[in-house]
Protein backbone atom coordinates (compact mmCIF):
# COMPACT_ATOMS: atom_id res chain seq x y z
CA UNK A 1 0.00 0.00 0.00
CA UNK A 2 3.10 2.48 0.76
CA UNK A 3 4.58 1.46 -2.38
CA UNK A 4 1.83 1.88 -4.42
CA UNK A 5 1.02 5.46 -1.92
CA UNK A 6 4.57 6.27 -3.46
CA UNK A 7 4.09 5.62 -7.15
CA UNK A 8 0.70 7.96 -6.61
CA UNK A 9 -1.31 5.04 -7.45
CA UNK A 10 -4.48 5.67 -5.66
CA UNK A 11 -6.78 3.69 -7.25
CA UNK A 12 -4.50 0.59 -6.12
CA UNK A 13 -4.10 2.27 -2.76
CA UNK A 14 -7.71 2.07 -2.74
CA UNK A 15 -8.45 -1.68 -4.08
CA UNK A 16 -6.07 -2.92 -1.67
CA UNK A 17 -8.08 -1.19 1.33
CA UNK A 18 -11.38 -2.52 -0.09
CA UNK A 19 -9.81 -6.00 -0.21
CA UNK A 20 -8.58 -6.38 3.11
CA UNK A 21 -12.01 -4.45 4.64
CA UNK A 22 -14.11 -6.64 2.39
CA UNK A 23 -11.91 -9.44 3.72
CA UNK A 24 -12.08 -8.83 7.27
CA UNK A 25 -15.66 -8.29 7.78
CA UNK A 26 -16.62 -11.72 5.76
CA UNK A 27 -15.72 -13.60 9.21
CA UNK A 28 -16.42 -10.65 11.69
CA UNK A 29 -20.23 -9.74 10.33
CA UNK A 30 -21.02 -13.48 10.99
CA UNK A 31 -19.05 -13.60 14.19
CA UNK A 32 -20.96 -10.38 15.28
CA UNK A 33 -24.46 -11.93 14.37
CA UNK A 34 -24.21 -15.12 16.07
CA UNK A 35 -23.40 -13.17 18.86
CA UNK A 36 -27.02 -11.52 18.85
CA UNK A 37 -28.20 -15.30 17.81
CA UNK A 38 -28.55 -14.38 14.40
CA UNK A 39 -27.45 -17.80 12.23
CA UNK A 40 -25.47 -16.09 9.51
CA UNK A 41 -23.93 -18.49 6.87
CA UNK A 42 -25.37 -16.37 3.82
CA UNK A 43 -22.89 -14.58 1.00
CA UNK A 44 -20.68 -17.05 -1.35
CA UNK A 45 -17.19 -15.32 -0.92
CA UNK A 46 -15.58 -17.07 1.84
CA UNK A 47 -12.47 -17.46 2.21
CA UNK A 48 -12.05 -20.52 0.49
CA UNK A 49 -13.40 -18.94 -2.83
CA UNK A 50 -11.46 -15.80 -2.50
CA UNK A 51 -8.16 -18.25 -2.80
CA UNK A 52 -9.46 -19.53 -5.57
CA UNK A 53 -10.27 -16.61 -7.97
CA UNK A 54 -6.82 -15.61 -6.99
CA UNK A 55 -4.95 -18.87 -7.53
CA UNK A 56 -7.23 -19.35 -10.50
CA UNK A 57 -6.63 -15.82 -12.44
CA UNK A 58 -2.14 -16.12 -10.76
CA UNK A 59 -2.71 -19.75 -13.24
CA UNK A 60 -4.44 -18.52 -15.94
CA UNK A 61 -2.00 -15.18 -16.85
CA UNK A 62 0.32 -13.04 -14.88
CA UNK A 63 -0.54 -11.24 -11.80
CA UNK A 64 -3.07 -8.99 -12.39
CA UNK A 65 -4.88 -6.49 -9.90
CA UNK A 66 -8.27 -7.31 -11.47
CA UNK A 67 -8.21 -10.04 -9.94
CA UNK A 68 -7.95 -8.56 -6.66
CA UNK A 69 -10.47 -5.83 -7.68
CA UNK A 70 -12.57 -9.42 -8.21
CA UNK A 71 -12.06 -10.68 -4.58
CA UNK A 72 -12.63 -7.34 -3.22
CA UNK A 73 -16.51 -6.80 -4.75
CA UNK A 74 -17.02 -10.24 -3.51
CA UNK A 75 -16.06 -10.23 -0.28
CA UNK A 76 -17.53 -6.38 0.54
CA UNK A 77 -20.77 -8.18 -1.61
CA UNK A 78 -20.79 -10.84 0.84
CA UNK A 79 -20.12 -8.85 4.14
CA UNK A 80 -22.84 -6.77 2.93
CA UNK A 81 -25.31 -9.44 2.08
CA UNK A 82 -24.71 -10.62 6.27
CA UNK A 83 -25.50 -7.07 7.56
CA UNK A 84 -28.65 -6.84 5.28
CA UNK A 85 -29.47 -10.61 6.05
CA UNK A 86 -29.02 -9.74 10.45
CA UNK A 87 -30.92 -6.70 9.92
CA UNK A 88 -34.16 -8.60 8.60
CA UNK A 89 -33.72 -11.35 10.98
CA UNK A 90 -33.72 -8.81 13.67
CA UNK A 91 -36.41 -6.41 12.24
CA UNK A 92 -38.38 -5.01 14.95
CA UNK A 93 -36.72 -6.86 18.04
CA UNK A 94 -35.65 -3.88 20.72
CA UNK A 95 -34.36 -5.24 24.22
CA UNK B 1 -22.80 -19.45 33.66
CA UNK B 2 -24.12 -22.77 32.39
CA UNK B 3 -22.80 -25.96 31.56
CA UNK B 4 -23.62 -28.02 28.54
CA UNK B 5 -23.22 -31.04 27.39
CA UNK B 6 -25.74 -31.27 24.77
CA UNK B 7 -25.30 -28.52 22.55
CA UNK B 8 -22.14 -30.31 21.22
CA UNK B 9 -21.45 -34.48 20.40
CA UNK B 10 -17.69 -34.09 21.00
CA UNK B 11 -17.33 -30.87 23.54
CA UNK B 12 -18.94 -29.42 26.81
CA UNK B 13 -19.63 -26.29 26.22
CA UNK B 14 -19.00 -23.53 29.04
CA UNK B 15 -21.16 -20.29 28.77
CA UNK B 16 -20.45 -17.22 30.54
CA UNK B 17 -22.62 -14.34 31.10
CA UNK B 18 -21.12 -11.80 33.64
CA UNK B 19 -20.73 -7.58 33.52
CA UNK B 20 -17.16 -6.81 31.82
CA UNK B 21 -14.12 -5.74 33.47
CA UNK B 22 -10.61 -5.99 32.89
CA UNK B 23 -9.18 -9.17 33.00
CA UNK B 24 -12.13 -11.16 32.68
CA UNK B 25 -11.07 -13.49 30.42
CA UNK B 26 -7.68 -14.51 31.37
CA UNK B 27 -9.53 -15.52 35.03
CA UNK B 28 -12.20 -17.74 33.28
CA UNK B 29 -9.44 -19.28 30.84
CA UNK B 30 -7.00 -19.54 33.66
CA UNK B 31 -9.91 -21.82 35.50
CA UNK B 32 -10.25 -23.82 32.67
CA UNK B 33 -6.81 -24.79 32.58
CA UNK B 34 -6.12 -25.19 36.30
CA UNK B 35 -9.27 -27.30 35.92
CA UNK B 36 -7.24 -29.72 33.25
CA UNK B 37 -9.08 -28.73 30.24
CA UNK B 38 -8.06 -27.84 26.45
CA UNK B 39 -10.27 -25.05 24.62
CA UNK B 40 -10.89 -26.27 21.27
CA UNK B 41 -13.18 -23.42 19.99
CA UNK B 42 -14.31 -20.08 22.02
CA UNK B 43 -16.54 -17.53 20.82
CA UNK B 44 -15.78 -14.32 22.83
CA UNK B 45 -18.41 -11.53 22.56
CA UNK B 46 -19.34 -8.08 24.38
CA UNK B 47 -22.76 -6.43 24.37
CA UNK B 48 -22.68 -3.04 26.04
CA UNK B 49 -20.62 -3.74 29.06
CA UNK B 50 -21.86 -7.38 29.51
CA UNK B 51 -19.39 -10.05 28.28
CA UNK B 52 -20.87 -13.34 26.86
CA UNK B 53 -18.29 -15.87 26.47
CA UNK B 54 -18.42 -19.31 25.14
CA UNK B 55 -15.93 -22.59 25.69
CA UNK B 56 -15.96 -25.49 23.85
CA UNK B 57 -13.73 -27.59 25.81
CA UNK B 58 -12.69 -31.19 26.17
CA UNK B 59 -10.35 -32.82 29.28
CA UNK B 60 -6.61 -34.22 28.66
CA UNK B 61 -8.36 -37.81 27.47
CA UNK B 62 -10.09 -35.05 24.67
CA UNK B 63 -12.94 -36.38 26.02
CA UNK B 64 -16.27 -34.51 27.68
CA UNK B 65 -16.88 -33.61 30.67
CA UNK B 66 -19.40 -35.35 32.11
CA UNK B 67 -18.83 -37.06 35.69
CA UNK B 68 -20.76 -35.07 38.21
CA UNK B 69 -18.08 -34.30 40.53
CA UNK B 70 -16.15 -32.87 37.43
CA UNK B 71 -18.85 -30.79 36.42
CA UNK B 72 -19.10 -29.48 40.02
CA UNK B 73 -15.57 -28.77 40.77
CA UNK B 74 -15.62 -26.63 36.99
CA UNK B 75 -18.80 -24.61 37.95
CA UNK B 76 -16.98 -23.88 41.77
CA UNK B 77 -13.97 -22.66 39.69
CA UNK B 78 -15.66 -20.34 37.14
CA UNK B 79 -17.78 -19.37 40.16
CA UNK B 80 -14.68 -18.44 41.87
CA UNK B 81 -12.99 -16.69 39.34
CA UNK B 82 -15.90 -14.35 38.34
CA UNK B 83 -15.92 -13.66 42.09
CA UNK B 84 -12.61 -12.73 42.11
CA UNK B 85 -11.73 -8.63 41.39
CA UNK B 86 -15.56 -7.65 40.72
CA UNK B 87 -15.42 -4.56 41.63
CA UNK B 88 -13.39 -3.84 39.16
CA UNK B 89 -15.07 -2.59 35.81
CA UNK B 90 -13.40 -2.36 32.38
CA UNK B 91 -13.33 0.98 31.33
CA UNK B 92 -14.90 2.07 34.57
CA UNK B 93 -12.47 4.75 35.21
CA UNK B 94 -13.12 6.55 31.85
CA UNK B 95 -17.00 5.92 32.64
CA UNK B 96 -17.01 9.99 33.91
CA UNK B 97 -15.21 11.35 30.94
CA UNK B 98 -17.09 9.12 28.41
CA UNK B 99 -20.32 10.20 30.11
CA UNK B 100 -19.67 13.91 29.39
CA UNK B 101 -19.14 13.94 26.02
CA UNK B 102 -21.56 11.30 25.43
CA UNK B 103 -24.80 12.52 27.11
CA UNK B 104 -25.28 15.85 26.01
CA UNK B 105 -25.12 14.91 22.46
CA UNK B 106 -27.11 11.70 22.95
CA UNK B 107 -30.22 14.78 24.84
CA UNK B 108 -29.25 16.78 21.44
CA UNK B 109 -29.89 13.84 18.94
CA UNK B 110 -32.97 12.78 21.20
CA UNK B 111 -34.27 16.20 20.92
CA UNK B 112 -33.43 16.19 16.56
CA UNK B 113 -35.45 12.23 16.92
CA UNK B 114 -32.21 10.80 15.89
CA UNK B 115 -32.22 7.25 15.07
CA UNK B 116 -29.11 5.85 16.92
CA UNK B 117 -28.13 4.06 13.31
CA UNK B 118 -27.77 7.05 11.69
CA UNK B 119 -25.56 8.36 14.56
CA UNK B 120 -22.99 5.29 13.84
CA UNK B 121 -23.49 5.75 10.23
CA UNK B 122 -22.44 9.03 11.21
CA UNK B 123 -19.24 7.57 12.43
CA UNK B 124 -18.48 6.02 9.53
CA UNK B 125 -18.47 9.05 7.43
CA UNK B 126 -16.89 11.17 9.57
CA UNK B 127 -13.84 8.51 9.13
CA UNK B 128 -14.05 8.59 5.56
CA UNK B 129 -13.86 12.47 5.54
CA UNK B 130 -10.83 11.58 8.24
CA UNK B 131 -8.98 9.80 5.69
CA UNK B 132 -9.52 11.72 2.69
CA UNK B 133 -7.83 14.85 5.13
CA UNK B 134 -4.70 12.69 5.95
CA UNK B 135 -4.50 11.48 2.61
CA UNK B 136 -4.59 15.50 1.66
CA UNK B 137 -1.69 15.89 4.58
CA UNK B 138 -4.55 18.24 6.12
CA UNK B 139 -3.13 16.58 9.19
CA UNK B 140 -5.35 19.04 11.77
CA UNK B 141 -8.28 18.82 10.10
CA UNK B 142 -8.28 14.70 9.87
CA UNK B 143 -7.87 14.75 13.32
CA UNK B 144 -11.03 17.13 14.05
CA UNK B 145 -12.82 14.34 11.99
CA UNK B 146 -11.37 11.70 13.37
CA UNK B 147 -12.43 13.46 16.47
CA UNK B 148 -16.08 13.95 15.89
CA UNK B 149 -16.10 10.19 14.79
CA UNK B 150 -15.07 9.09 18.17
CA UNK B 151 -17.69 11.68 19.65
CA UNK B 152 -20.51 10.19 17.63
CA UNK B 153 -19.78 6.46 18.22
CA UNK B 154 -19.27 7.19 21.84
CA UNK B 155 -22.91 8.79 22.03
CA UNK B 156 -24.43 6.72 20.41
CA UNK B 157 -25.12 4.22 23.19
CA UNK B 158 -25.97 6.79 25.15
CA UNK B 159 -28.32 7.81 22.52
CA UNK B 160 -30.07 4.62 22.44
CA UNK B 161 -30.83 4.39 25.89
CA UNK B 162 -31.95 7.56 26.30
CA UNK B 163 -34.52 7.27 23.49
CA UNK B 164 -35.59 3.53 24.29
CA UNK B 165 -34.25 2.69 21.21
CA UNK B 166 -31.42 -0.22 22.10
CA UNK B 167 -31.81 -3.51 19.67
CA UNK B 168 -29.66 -6.07 18.88
CA UNK B 169 -29.42 -5.15 15.25
CA UNK B 170 -27.92 -1.44 16.70
CA UNK B 171 -24.97 -3.46 18.83
CA UNK B 172 -24.44 -5.53 15.49
CA UNK B 173 -24.40 -2.36 13.41
CA UNK B 174 -22.72 0.00 15.35
CA UNK B 175 -19.28 -2.77 16.17
CA UNK B 176 -19.93 -3.88 12.12
CA UNK B 177 -19.49 -0.32 11.10
CA UNK B 178 -16.88 0.92 14.01
CA UNK B 179 -14.87 -2.10 12.01
CA UNK B 180 -15.30 -0.37 8.69
CA UNK B 181 -14.36 2.94 10.40
CA UNK B 182 -10.46 2.01 10.77
CA UNK B 183 -8.92 1.03 7.60
CA UNK B 184 -10.01 4.15 5.76
CA UNK B 185 -8.17 6.24 8.40
CA UNK B 186 -4.66 3.77 8.10
CA UNK B 187 -4.96 3.98 4.15
CA UNK B 188 -5.61 8.19 4.21
CA UNK B 189 -2.56 8.11 6.76
CA UNK B 190 -0.25 5.65 4.64
CA UNK B 191 -1.03 8.26 1.44
CA UNK B 192 -0.04 11.36 3.04
CA UNK B 193 3.32 12.24 1.32
CA UNK B 194 5.45 12.50 4.66
CA UNK B 195 4.37 8.95 5.69
CA UNK B 196 4.56 7.76 2.10
CA UNK B 197 7.92 8.83 1.78
CA UNK B 198 9.40 7.85 5.02
CA UNK B 199 7.67 4.01 4.31
CA UNK B 200 9.48 4.46 0.77
CA UNK B 201 13.23 5.46 2.47
CA UNK B 202 13.19 2.48 4.57
CA UNK B 203 11.61 0.00 2.01
CA UNK B 204 14.53 1.18 0.06
CA UNK B 205 17.40 0.87 2.58
CA UNK B 206 16.48 -2.79 3.09
CA UNK B 207 18.34 -5.21 1.53
CA UNK B 208 16.35 -7.83 -0.23
CA UNK B 209 17.72 -11.25 -1.22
Amino acid sequence: MFLFARLGRLDVVVAVLLALIGTLMVSYTRARAESVDVECRVGFMERGERMLVLIAGRALRPPDPRDLGRSRVGANATAVHRIIHTWRATRGVLR
Amino acid sequence: MTLDNSLSDTHTVVEVKAPDRLGLLYLVTRALAAEGLDIATAKIATDLDHALDAFYVTDREGQKVEAPAALARLRAAIEAALARGAGVRCCGRYKGEVAQVADPVARVMVGLRSRPNQLSFLGLVCSVIAAALFAADQRRAGASAWRSRARSTSSTAALARASGQVSPFGAFLDSVLDRYSGPPRAGGRSCSSSRASAAWTWWSRCSWP
